[in-house]
This record gives structure tokens, sequence and C-alpha cells, in this order.
């Protein structure tokens, strides 16, 4: 059913796809694994044009989906024939409500309102949004903006779902119904990943990998987490009796989000896990912790001194979610510069961390993005850190890397994920939020 | 990118139609621009921030006029330097750093900034995008025109919270004990966001399909007082003439 034979190469000169064949049966499910910068976003913007149109490059060669080549089509032509859940869900997110998200394009479809209305209900349903119907997409968790944009797709329904890691920030209950779901799915699916995940067995016919721009069978190589020490300091950072309040502005009819922490300790050195379900107010924590957001009620002190918002953050690096919302300077070099570390500790960053000076900080990946902010936040010299969901869109080997150059600094850290397997190898305390509390993980 | 800058509330502004609304807010806009006495200066200026402050509250009053607050700073500055002939009120060693017509020229300016940004906020924090869209389509605006106009409103908010978001990261990565921002870099990454914002926008709207169907015509009900809401929101804002 898909049929292709691609080149592609920024105006940068930089190649992507040599070549790349790719062939896919009508109705199968295909992974295709590869670490950040392979190209693994590019091809789904190729699929649905975004690329070359609105980021440049050369593209040459053909991509037939059932005996069309969709190269030849306008982006909103190809909608109905391939359509995608993009990884960074900010990009994909235009419109002020839920409802309108879904509607839109619904209606480009030219779909009769009682046709876009029933296939909104059972969008939203699918992906348990019924609630949030009139709330505005800003005042979303990580978690739900993709259940969001996986609930356009399946609105729209086109011949081909792409979904480009769409698993990551999604809870583990997510994770398990979205993979029952795409096993369901009578459409052809191309999921794209950067790590093997325990929910892609038995969801997929299928998995390639993308290597020196080519398309190759994937061979599956069980990675190991190493052990991981942490070195354990005096410092300590301590949250107590607090109240995080947050509202839904946009609609009346959901109150108001409550979390409360009664007690919560990290140590320099030390490693804590945070689990817990999509909005449950993790990043809220976090963003608290790191003196983004005020607390309600309550204190957060370093070895026994109360500290304002304001002082907090000076203390406590938040590694959000999106790593391009902490990204400001154009290349990778002076992203790096900015922290006035010395140029032996930058240079160790960069080695560290894999990554080129030169690089024009919009241009990378979601991925190696996260590990420039890794690598920003740990010239900076914070004692403590929180990783919001760091292992999504990285390779399990940068992950640890990363974490283990943090632990490794003595830097205390707070890792918030949602990967059971990542949480299980982490060493130290798992904590999770549950029914608006922050409690030990059982 | 998200645009959203709806508040749900129950005020009477909230219930307005949104035909009615467009109305006013376009007349209202328009009327600012034929005061030059104080009064009407004042009246225009404060007629929008009374109303935002019944229809969603003191907080997010200040909240939407802080971001106006900087422009207004460098406007009182800068404004009544370059006019310097006039009657002086501030001589500095021979020095005029303000005239009365400096002033007058600020305090015009700030008036009908503040004016034209409230009512544009107002609506924007009553109404909801599509309502938007919709009211604009029912005044026979073309559908690619409403959209856009539609997103262009709400850009100019957009950015005000992109760049206290932008803002919030940079403090992260101060030096510990230093507070503040980063001016400069704050500023360019705000222009760099809001370049790439034009062809990201423009990619996921073709992705949803934007273009691909000649949209059907809004029908949309009228609710009970239709045309007294909508005379009132014409002689409303015609009747401050009598103060310009």
């Amino acid at each position: 059913m898909i049929s292709a034979d691609i080149s592609f190469s920024y105006d940068d000169e930089k190649e992507i796809f040599s070549s790349f064949s790719l062939s896919v049966e009508k109705g199968e499910h295909l992974l295709i694994i590869a670490p950040p910068e392979s190209g693994k976003t590019t091809l789904g913007r190729i699929i649905t044009g975004s690329i070359p149109k609105y980021r440049g490059g050369r593209l040459s060669g053909s991509f037939f989906i059932d005996g069309s080549d969709i190269l030849a089509l306008d982006i909103h032509q190809r909608m109905k024939i391939a359509a995608r859940v993009s990884q960074n869900t900010d990009e994909m997110l235009l419109f002020s409500s839920v409802e309108e998200e879904l509607s839109f394009p619904l209606e480009n479809l030219g779909l009769s309102y009682s046709e876009i209305e029933s296939r909104t209900e059972y969008a939203l349903s699918l992906f348990g949004l019924e609630r949030y119907r009139k709330v505005s997409t800003a005042e979303l968790s990580g978690g739900e903006k993709r259940r969001l944009l996986l609930a356009v797709l399946f609105a729209i329904d086109p011949e081909v779902y792409i979904l480009d890691e769409a698993f990551d920030e999604l809870s583990p209950w997510w994770r398990k119904q979205l993979a029952e779901l795409i096993r369901h799915l009578d459409r052809t699916v191309i999921a794209l990943g950067s790590h093997m995940l325990s929910e892609y067995d038995g969801t997929f016919d299928r998995a390639i990998t993308i290597d020196e721009c080519k398309a190759l069978s994937y061979e599956e190589s069980s990675f190991v987490f190493p052990a991981i020490d942490m070195h354990e300091g005096k410092d300590v950072l301590r949250v107590e009796n607090v109240v995080i309040e947050r509202e839904h502005r946009s609609s009346g009819d959901l109150t108001s989000f409550e979390l409360s922490v009664p007690w919560f300790e990290l140590k320099e050195g030390e490693c804590v896990t945070l689990l817990g379900d999509n909005g449950s107010g993790k990043s809220s924590f976090s963003r608290m912790m790191s003196g983004l957001l005020k607390e309600k009620t309550g204190t957060v002190s370093i070895n026994g001194k109360a500290l304002s918002q304001k002082e907090r953050r000076g203390k406590v690096a938040f590694l959000m979610q999106n790593p391009f919302e902490e990204l400001f300077l154009p290349t990778v070099i002076d992203e790096l510069e900015s922290t006035e570390a010395s140029q032996t500790a930058i240079e160790e960053a960069l080695s560290l961390f894999s990554l080129v000076p030169d690089a024009y900080v919009q241009e990378l990946s979601y991925g190696k993005a996260k590990l420039l902010q890794a690598a920003v936040f740990y010239l900076l010299d914070r004692r403590f850190a929180v990783f919001d969901e760091m292992d999504s869109a990285l390779s399990s080997s940068d992950f640890i890397k990363a974490v283990r150059a943090y632990l490794d600094k003595g830097i205390a850290l707070l890792v918030i994920t949602h990967d059971l397997g990542v949480a299980s190898a982490l060493p130290g305390r798992k904590l999770m939020i549950e029914e608006g509390v922050l409690c030990e993980y059982k | 990118m998200n645009i959203s800058s709806y508040i749900y509330g129950t005020s009477f502004y909230h219930k307005l139609d949104v035909r009615a609304k467009l109305i006013f807010t376009l007349l209202y806009a328009v009327v600012t621009f034929f005061m030059s006495s104080y009064t009407g200066l004042a009246a225009v200026f404060f007629i929008p921030l009374l109303i935002m402050l019944i229809a969603v509250g003191g907080k997010e009053t200040i909240h939407c006029y802080s971001r106006l607050l900087p422009l207004f700073l460098i406007m009182c500055f800068f404004i009544p330097l370059q006019e310097r002939t006039g009657t002086p009120l501030w001589v500095i060693r021979g020095f005029t750093v303000a005239t009365r017509e400096g002033l007058w020229t600020v305090l015009r300016i700030i008036s009908r900034l503040g004016s034209v940004s409230g009512i544009l906020m107002l609506l924007l924090l009553t109404q909801r995008n599509e309502e938007i869209i919709k009211g604009l389509r029912a005044f026979h605006l073309p559908y690619n025109a409403a959209l856009a106009s539609s997103m262009i409103l709400r850009f100019i908010p957009y950015l005000g919270t992109l760049f206290a978001e932008i803002r919030s990261s940079m403090s992260l990565r101060l030096k510990e004990g230093k507070r503040g921002y980063p001016i400069l870099p704050s500023i360019t990454a705000l222009i760099i966001a809001a370049v790439k914002m034009v062809p990201e926008t423009a990619a996921a709207l073709e992705e949803r399909g934007f273009g691909r169907e000649k949209m059907k015509s809004v029908h949309m009900k009228r609710p009970r007082y239709y045309f007294v809401q909508c005379l009132l929101c014409i002689i409303i804002p015609l009747s401050l003439l009598f103060l310009r």
C-alpha cells in the first residue's frame, strides 16, 4: 500500500534520507525505532507535507500511498490520506478550546454537523477528554495535550496514522489504552519512537530503524539499565504542608485542581522518581519547587532556611517537558556559553551530552534539544534538579547518561516519568501522586 | 502555540451576543481616535477597564493591563523628550525635559493605546475563538478572513504571554542570588519565537485541512433582545463623542 523511495537533505546540506525505501502493507502496523536526529520527525512531516514547504530542504523521489504519489498533493489534500500526532504537542494546537481543536479538521473534511458532533463525542470518549470539551488547551497537562492530539487523529481517521513519539507523556494506563486501540485499528499505522517501550510488544507487526539515511530492519537489543550510584551530600531541600492550586479559567464546569504535599524531602546527590497520572500535578509540583509557581500554603526550605518563590529559581533547576521553552539563543555554543561556565567545563558538557557546538538550536531534533537543555543546567551547577519526562524522545542510553552525569556531580534529582521500566531502573525512592496527594509509591 | 485567553464567566458582557460585542468593539476603537478632551480620554481609557473588572475580576484585569505598563513607561520617558517646543514644565540646567504639549501627547497616546488594547482584550477574555469567527462570518466576512482576523486579534496578547514564559525560563538560568531577567536575550528569544510561529502555524493549519473545503455558511440564532443589544452597542460608543 505504501511504496516510497525518497532522498532528502536540509538547506544546510545535512543529508537525512538517501534513497530511503519504505514499503508498508495496507493495515500493517509499523514501528520505526531510531535515535534522535535520525530523521523520524522529518519523515512524518514529509508524509503530511509540512516539509519541504514550510521548513525548506531538497526532496526527491516518490511516496505512493494507495497508488497515488502524495508528494504531488497539497498539504490539505493529504489529510484524509495521512495525518500525524506531532512529537511537540504545542506546535499543532491552535485554537482556544478542546472542542474547537477537534471540530476544525472535521469541518475541513466537509462533514455534516451531526457527523462532526458524533465523531467529536467518540474521539473525546476514546481518550477520556469529555469533561475538558470546553476547556482551553493551554490549561491541559502535557499528557492531556497528547491525548487531545490523538483524539484529533482518531476523529479524522486517515488511511495512514503517523504517531510521532505518541506514547510519550502518556501515563502507563493511557499507554496501554493506546496500544490496545492500535491493535484493533484496521488502518495503516507508522509509529516513530526513540526507545523501546513494553507497550510496543504485540502492538506492531514489524519494526525497522533508520541508519545512515536508510531504512534497515531493526534488531532488538534489550537495553540493560546500568546500576547508578548516588553520592549523598549534606544539603536538604524540604517541602512541608504545601498546597498548590490551579484554576480551569476557561470552563465553569470544572473545579480547580488542588495538589497537597504534606512532606517531601530531597537530599543532595539523591535520586527520587515521581509517577502519577496525566494532569495529576507532577509538573505543577516541579514548577512550584523551582519557583515558577506560587504555592497556596506551606513552605519550601533548603537546610532549614525557608525560600521565597524567587530564591528557589536560583537553587532548583527545572528541565521542562518541552525543551524549546528553555532554549533561546541561536546556537548550541551560545546556549552553553550563556551559563558563564569555564571553557573546560563547556567542552566537557559538549562531549558528555554529544552536542555539536555550531548546530542551530531551532534546527535541533526534540531529543537533541533535551540533551542541550540538560547540558545547560548541568553547567549552571544547581544542587537540585527536576527532570520532567526527560526520558521521552531520548534513547535509553542518552537518558541514563544524563542522569548519571547529574548524580555523579552530586546534584539531587527528581525524575518524573511514565515509564515503569525507567522508574524501576533508577536508584532511590519512588513517589507518586494519587488523588491529589503526594505519597510513597506502592 | 496556544492562542487562548478566554475566561469563563457569567457577567453581562459574557452574555452579550458576539455580533453586538463585535459592533461595540469596532465602534469603540474608532471613537477612541476622535477624543481630544481630558474627560473624553479618561472615559475611553477607563470604560473597558471597568467592564473588565466586572467581567473577569481584579486579578485578571491587573494581569492584562500590567502587560501594557512597560510600553506606557517607555512612552512616558521618551515622548516628552521629543516634544520640547512649547510651555516648559521641567527644566534642568537650561535643558527642557518636559513640556505641557509633550505631556499632553503622552496622555493622548496612552489613553488611545490603553482603550483600544483594553476593548480588544475584553473581547478575547469574554468570547471563545470559535464564536468570534462565527460572529465575523455572520457579517459576511469570508471564512479565511474571519479565521485570520481572529488569530491576529489573539496574536498580540499571546506574545505577551509568551514573553512572560520566556522571562520565567530565563530567570531559572540566572546565577544564584541574582534577580530579574536579561532583557535583550528575552526580547531576541521572543522575536525568534514569533518568527518561528508563522510557518509552524501555517503548517499546522494546512495539516488540519485548512483550505480543503469551502466552509458552510453560518446561521446564528438571535438571542432575546438581540436588536436592543445591538442598538445599545451602537449608541454607547457613539454617545462618547459628546465628550470629545
